[in-house]
């Protein structure tokens, strides 16, 4: 509950006005991104730019694959990571602020069988200002959707997994916050001095769950994977109610409005990939991942509001428009050199249990392209965002034991640049009729793991 | 190998402590969540008065009135109320107490007592330290007019009071009479920019003249008169200069003019940022189409390729022309108006438009927007308890855009602008002026009424809001 707090008030039809105008406001879109779709989940994640679904690391697993935690070991990953935007509109900085957060995983897995190997994960994403940001901007207005407050807020994934052979299977549930509550309350009175309002806002941020789901195939040379995160709509209801008591007053009464919607929108993504041990030491990983962004509902999905005054004008509700974005399919390729490291198995498809490399320095690189879900603009939605590009490198040094935990240091840098995109709408008047958006963000991320012995 | 169960719970753990410096939630946009500057076509938040001054006196309806002022009395100078003592008011950049009569609606909290608006009381302890409880208003006991705020005397009961007057006339004693409005009607205004400066050029009506003063803004909800002496008077044989619409080129300054009421436009020009005007055609277009019926005004002027042009409004709000300045004269575009009442009708919107009048054009790259004042229905019914109560015409703001000049895109949500005061009290705005800065757009507009259209003033409003 936050503490109470006046207002001073003029027009009680200020209030209903501001409602009206915050829930107008709230039809900004919300389909999202998370720091961990957008950048990778650690340092080696993010150097090979989320393309190694078929391998990564086992404090991965509740990010990228639930199936990695099928694996032997205690394993924790500490990191920070830090992304500086530098958006534009019409080349106008669009100030979007810095992605910083805390990113900390944990996994430990048995082998129970001869064949069989059983494991748990979990990260969490502790953004570096606010546990939630919640934006309420109007639609017109030029928004780098995927870049503002849906990279600040708080989330965490869990993982569990089963490995049988040759195969990884694995599931759990990637956790969000919704934003609802009593929302906003207004009291308008009178007293001596004249009118006075008395506000009060009650928000509770309640979690939501969405499915995760992963298989490794896990070969030779080859090792195969495959991953799915169910939708994550992030639920927004909220009221405000403005109750006014004047003397003297025509329209004494109680205002109502609602608002329900989505605030926050992950899409279902597939992600596909493939991991081949080219040389000894030198891995190359390829992915394939389709968001289906075309899912994703209107930001928010009604408005209703009830005037229950003395003068009542009909009871109005809003719906607004679909967002129309569009199923994207992004190619990720990436690359590890890990020295020194053990022989290549002779074949591609043969044995399917390796020790672990025994390697000293690794070196990754990554590139991946993201088509924009965005569709052109051509109503009074200005949406900006366009087609990215990542380039990605990184490196860690196994430091070895350090009181009892066998410690690595990884480090990684991303490149991301916005294509120039233009945007022509289908009538001069509407806001922003023209408009050019691109831009870059340059991301730096550093962690440090350990495996308990 | 055995697996440490404290191990999985250290990253909840370092979460949760980091998470303790970590406020739960923010709703504020904050850094990194800014508004992006308007392109101005609509979002335009809620009217401001702007406060107009000629000299030391705000000019507003009614008669010019005036304080007697003690000589030795000096003024404070000030931004806001707040930088001066109860009861002064910050009016004009200094302070002064506010004159008042019994007609006079102080504002709240205060009430009109010995000719100036000072705060209410029933007894000693409402009022502030040193002050007294008079006729329940609060005032000040004093031995001489030091003892005083500006505007105030001390009278034969030993209590500071204020005594208006009319400018000109005499107050006795040694206190002359200081003025503190002036007459008039601010009507159409222009704004744009000139080195650097955010000015405005506006027409100031008085009993049977109007002629056009340059304003500078002080803060974005001040305009002073800069020089205080009108730039551009009516030509000989006129009444009225007005409806300001200028194109600045550097320190020169085409000031579009409309001239009597629906005589003709002219055009004067200025090469010292529009200090000083002169006339370059008393007669640069004339009434002379059908649909005109002998009327045209209110001209918008830009600049496109070089050119000069305006919109203008035509048989006094039958439609909007364009015209292109050639010299001393213009050509018309087209003989037939480019936008008329029935372009802005609106099913859902805007209905029952009458008139379309007051063009403002406002270039914003290859796109000229033209902001009308236009007057229709864009209310709902309201349902009360003694029946339905339909929805009364008043004035709002439309707007078109074009890029050829020939073909226009109405804005498709009804008006850009239109506030309402009430459930039953929309208000009315007009004769439009849209400035762009790097934050966002202005919004410039003459609040009326509503139905009846009463000017209450100039009047403001930012988008961002």
């Amino acid at each position: 509950m936050i503490p109470r707090r006046s207002y001073r008030c003029r027009l009680p039809v200020f209030f209903l006005g501001s409602s009206v105008l915050l829930a107008i406001a709230l039809a900004s879109p919300r389909a999202s991104a998370t720091p961990g779709t957008t950048f990778g989940a650690g340092p080696r994640d993010e150097s090979l730019v989320r393309s190694a679904v078929a391998e990564g690391d086992t404090t991965d697993a509740a990010t990228e694959n639930p199936a990695f935690a099928a694996a032997e070991g205690t394993h924790i990953r500490v990191g920070y990571g830090a992304a500086a935007p530098y958006l534009r509109v019409n080349g106008i900085d669009a100030r979007v602020a810095p992605i910083l957060g805390f990113d900390t995983a944990t996994h430990t897995g048995r082998h129970l069988l001869p064949a069989l190997w059983a494991g748990v994960g979990f990260a969490l994403h502790l953004p570096g200002a606010r546990v939630a940001r919640i934006s309420f901007r109007p639609a017109t207005e030029p928004q780098f959707i995927f870049y503002e407050a849906e990279q600040q807020r708080l989330s965490f994934d869990l993982a569990a997994a089963l490995r049988y052979g040759p195969i990884s299977v694995g599931g759990g549930a990637s956790v969000a916050l919704g934003v609802g509550g009593p929302g906003v309350s207004i009291d308008v009175a009178q007293d001596a001095a004249g009118p006075r309002a008395t506000g009060a806002t009650d928000i509770s941020l309640g979690y939501r769950l969405a499915p995760l789901a992963g298989v490794v195939a896990h070969f030779g040379r080859l090792q195969l994977g495959a991953s799915f995160r169910g939708e994550l709509a992030v639920d927004l209801s909220l009221q405000t109610v403005v109750k006014v008591a004047l003397d003297g007053n025509p329209i004494n009464g109680v205002t109502t409005v609602v608002v329900s919607g989505a605030s926050g929108y992950e899409p279902p993504r597939v992600n596909l990939g493939a991991r081949v041990l080219v040389l000894r030491g030198l891995r190359a990983f390829a992915a394939l991942e389709l968001s289906a962004y075309s899912a994703a509902p209107a930001p928010v999905a009604d408005v209703s509001i009830d005037v229950d005054l003395s003068s009542k004008p009909a009871l109005k509700e809003g719906r607004f428009v679909e967002p129309r974005f569009r199923d994207t399919l992004a190619p990720k390729v990436g690359v590890e050199w890990r020295y020194p490291s053990l022989p290549l198995p002779p074949t591609f498809f043969g044995e399917t249990v390796r020790a672990a490399d025994p390697w000293k320095v690794a070196v990754r690189a990554g590139y991946a392209f993201a088509p924009s879900p965005v569709p052109p603009q051509r109503g009074f939605t200005s949406y900006a965002d366009s087609s990215r590009h990542t380039a990605a490198i990184g490196a860690a040094y196994h430091l070895g034991d350090v009181l009892g935990v066998d410690l690595s240091l990884s480090i990684a840098a991303q490149l991301h640049v916005l294509e120039t995109r233009r945007e022509q709408k289908s009538l001069l008047s509407l806001p922003f009729a023209e408009y050019q958006v691109n831009g870059e963000m340059i991301r730096g991320s550093l962690a440090l793991e350990g495996q308990v012995k | 190998m055995t697996a440490r169960p404290s191990v999985l719970v250290a990253p909840l753990v370092l979460g949760i402590a980091l998470s303790v410096s970590i406020p739960a939630c923010d709703t504020s946009p904050g850094a990194g969540l800014e508004p992006f500057p308007s392109s101005g076509v609509a979002g335009f938040g809620k009217p401001q008065l702007v406060s107009v001054c000629i000299g030391a006196a705000a000019v507003t309806p009614g008669s010019s009135a005036g304080l007697c002022v003690p000589a030795a009395q000096s003024f404070a100078a000030c931004a806001a109320d707040d930088d001066c003592r109860a009861p002064e008011k910050c009016l004009c950049g200094r302070c002064i107490v506010r004159a008042c009569d019994p007609s006079t609606v102080c504002p709240t909290g205060e009430a009109c007592r010995s000719g100036r608006c000072t705060r209410s009381c029933t007894e000693a302890a409402d009022c502030a330290a040193g002050e007294l409880c008079s006729g329940g208003g609060c005032t000040r006991a004093c031995s001489g007019d030091a003892a005083c705020r500006a505007g105030e005397a001390c009278d034969l009961f030993g209590t500071c009071s204020a005594e208006a007057c009319v400018p000109g006339a005499s107050c006795g004693g040694d206190s002359t009479c200081e003025p503190v409005t002036v007459s008039g009607e601010v009507r159409e205004p222009h704004v744009t920019s000139i080195d650097g400066d955010r000015v405005a050029f506006f027409e100031v009506r008085t009993a049977g003249s109007a002629s056009i003063y340059r304003g500078v803004f002080e803060t974005p909800s001040h305009l002073v008169a800069d020089p205080v002496e009108p730039v551009l008077a009516p030509p000989s044989g006129a009444s009225r200069a007005g409806a300001p619409s200028a194109v600045v080129r550097g320190s020169d300054v085409e000031l579009l003019v409309a001239i009597g009421d629906g005589a003709a436009v002219g055009l004067a020009r200025s090469t010292n940022g529009g200090r000083s005007f002169t006339w370059a055609s008393e007669s640069l277009l004339t009434p002379s189409e059908p649909w005109e019926s002998g009327s045209v005004g209110s001209p918008g002027a830009f600049e496109r390729d070089g050119d000069s042009y305006f919109f203008y409004e035509g048989g006094d709000g039958a439609g909007i022309g364009l015209a292109r300045v050639l010299a001393s004269t213009a050509e018309r575009v087209q003989p037939l108006p480019l936008l008329r009442p029935a372009d802005l009708e609106d099913a859902g919107f805007w209905r029952s438009v009458q008139s379309i009048g007051t063009p403002h054009a406002l270039v914003d790259g290859a796109i000229v927007r033209v902001y009308v004042t236009a007057r229709g229905i864009d209310g709902g019914t309201a349902i009360t308890p003694s029946g339905p109560v339909p929805p009364e015409p008043n004035d709002s703001i439309g707007m078109f855009a074009t890029a050829d000049l020939a073909t226009f895109d109405r804005y498709p949500a009804g008006p850009v602008y239109s506030a309402i005061s009430g459930l039953f009290g929309p208000l009315g705005e007009r004769e439009p002026a849209v400035h762009l800065t790097p934050e966002g757009a202005d919004l410039y507009f003459i609040a009326t009424t509503g139905e009846a259209s009463l000017p209450l003033g100039l009047s403001r409003a930012s988008s961002p809001k």
